[in-house]
């Protein structure tokens, strides 16, 4: 029996691609591809349902969806959207005078001030909260046998109560000071309520190790170094997880450049 | 700062964003919601718009009504995704999907024998399974090789066999039917439900671990 068992079977799948499905309902796909699409389809009722609905049809392959360009024209307004229609060639002068502008003002603050953007603009601009992906059942606190603390914290969090949630995620570290989904979702929260040092605790104690969060965790680390304004420790770690180029690259890459 | 935020195309030039192919589901959904850049949208409905498609034609059992009706999802989900508390926007769509299949049929009285198998279906709970967190709780938990093979072994035997050819064995859902005499369809069928069971089961396991 292989030792990794309990992961292959809960092992996280991502969605089937347009390309799989056509592949997988013309029968051109390899083993090993059909393997992760059937186990995928084991966790997904959209993608499930989605592959029955083609079979059913007698493998209906779905080439000739509309593109978005098509679709597009459609739409209603968006609300609140602002809808300009720019005539061509006024259009163009009016983008290329305010290019123009922005670079001039941006080349006079180079010229001035010679600094990239400060940390916590950065991070305002490059961070997004992380949507708990913690089982729903495992996340209510009325169950007798869940540890509560737990429970609750992932079930503030949920709710973006992240003040609560690290209230909560410390009392369950304090049962378990190494459980790694704890220790995450700890960091997380502290670094939504600004209390930096404990995030960085934190997610550096998951960062370290070889667990399912540990890349997640030093991209969130990085977050933390930028809200610190720490920017020369957050280029530092940046380099590290471009140079892996195991998650977030294009985002490290882009932000590095910022940097 | 009034001037690139007028201008799209100086704010894009200056700040180079984040490829969205590489952005998640949920963070092409907050930052279509904050920005109302069609880009955002466009990335979700090249993702998506296959599958959605697949599960109108379940429903609707019909290639030209379907087409109609994914188009009406994508066009309410771009009206209500920026205000929409949207936590996993593949649910989202799977349960608008569902909704406007359902509202299309009720709208035609000759589609009656279809709405009554799917009624049920309205307002549903997804059952979408979060591997995610759960493989990390294991993570933590590495004795818990010898609970998973005690919670298979307490599966009812057609889910026991399919989950052991296709998780131990690596068998696909085709070879798995030949190999047992069940139908393609009763294998999914076993597979899913065994793998729920199994998680219930291990679920239990785990929070005496953890409590």
């Amino acid at each position: 029996m292989d030792g990794n068992l309990q992961q292959r079977i809960f092992r996280p799948t991502a969605c089937i691609s347009h390309e799989e499905l056509r592949q997988y309902l013309g029968g051109r796909m390899s083993r090993d591809g059909v393997r992760r699409v059937e186990d995928h389809l084991l966790d997904c009722p959209l993608c499930s349902d989605a592959v029955e609905g083609c079979e059913e049809a007698g493998n209906h392959l779905t080439d000739d969806l509309e593109d978005f360009e098509a679709f597009s024209k459609k739409l209603p307004s968006q609300p609140g959207a602002k809808v300009r229609q720019l005539q061509p060639w006024t259009g163009y002068l009016r983008q290329a005078i305010a290019v123009a502008a922005v670079l001039a003002v941006g080349l006079f603050a180079y010229l001035n001030f010679g600094e990239s953007p400060d940390g916590p603009a950065l991070y305002a601009k490059y961070y997004t909260a992380y949507q708990t992906d913690v089982p729903v059942s495992m996340r209510h606190a009325n169950s007798p046998d869940v540890n509560p603390n737990f429970a609750q914290a992932i079930s503030a969090y949920s709710d973006r109560n992240y003040t609560q949630a690290a209230m909560l995620f410390d009392r369950a570290l304090m049962q378990q000071p190494e459980n790694e989904a704890t220790l995450f979702y700890a960091g997380l929260s502290y670094l939504e309520t600004s209390k930096l040092d404990k995030a960085s605790e934190c997610l550096g104690s998951v960062a370290k190790g070889t667990g399912v969060y540990a890349k997640k965790a030093n991209w969130y680390l990085v977050m933390c170094e930028l809200k610190a304004g720490k920017k020369a420790e957050a280029t530092a770690r940046l380099d590290k997880i471009i140079e892996a180029s195991e998650i977030m690259v294009n985002e490290a890459k882009s932000l590095r450049e910022e940097l | 700062m009034p001037i690139a935020a007028s201008n799209s195309m100086s704010i894009r030039f200056l700040n180079k964003q984040p490829a969205v192919q590489q952005l998640t589901d949920e963070e092409l959904v907050s930052k279509f919601a904050a920005t109302q850049q069609q880009t955002y949208f466009e990335e979700l409905y090249r993702r998506y718009i296959h599958l959605a498609y697949g599960v109108c034609l379940k429903l609707m059992k019909n290639e030209d009504d379907s087409r109609d009706v994914v188009s009406d999802v994508f066009k309410i989900l771009f009206t209500k995704l920026p205000t929409a508390d949207v936590k996993s926007f593949k649910a989202y769509l799977y349960t608008v999907s569902r909704n406007e299949c359902i509202a299309k049929l009720r709208q035609r009285k000759s589609d009656s024998e279809k709405l009554a198998k799917y009624n049920h279906l309205e307002n549903s709970p997804d059952d979408f399974m979060e591997n995610d967190g759960f493989a990390a709780l294991f993570n933590t938990n590495p004795s818990m090789e010898q609970e998973v093979e005690r919670a298979v072994v307490q599966l009812g035997d057609e889910q026991q066999t399919c989950i052991r050819l296709f998780f131990y064995d690596d068998k696909s859902y085709r070879e798995i039917a030949t190999e047992t005499g069940f139908t393609e369809k009763q294998v999914k069928s076993y597979l899913q439900n065994g793998k729920r069971n199994l998680r219930i089961l291990l679920e239990k396991e785990l929070r005496k671990h953890t409590a």
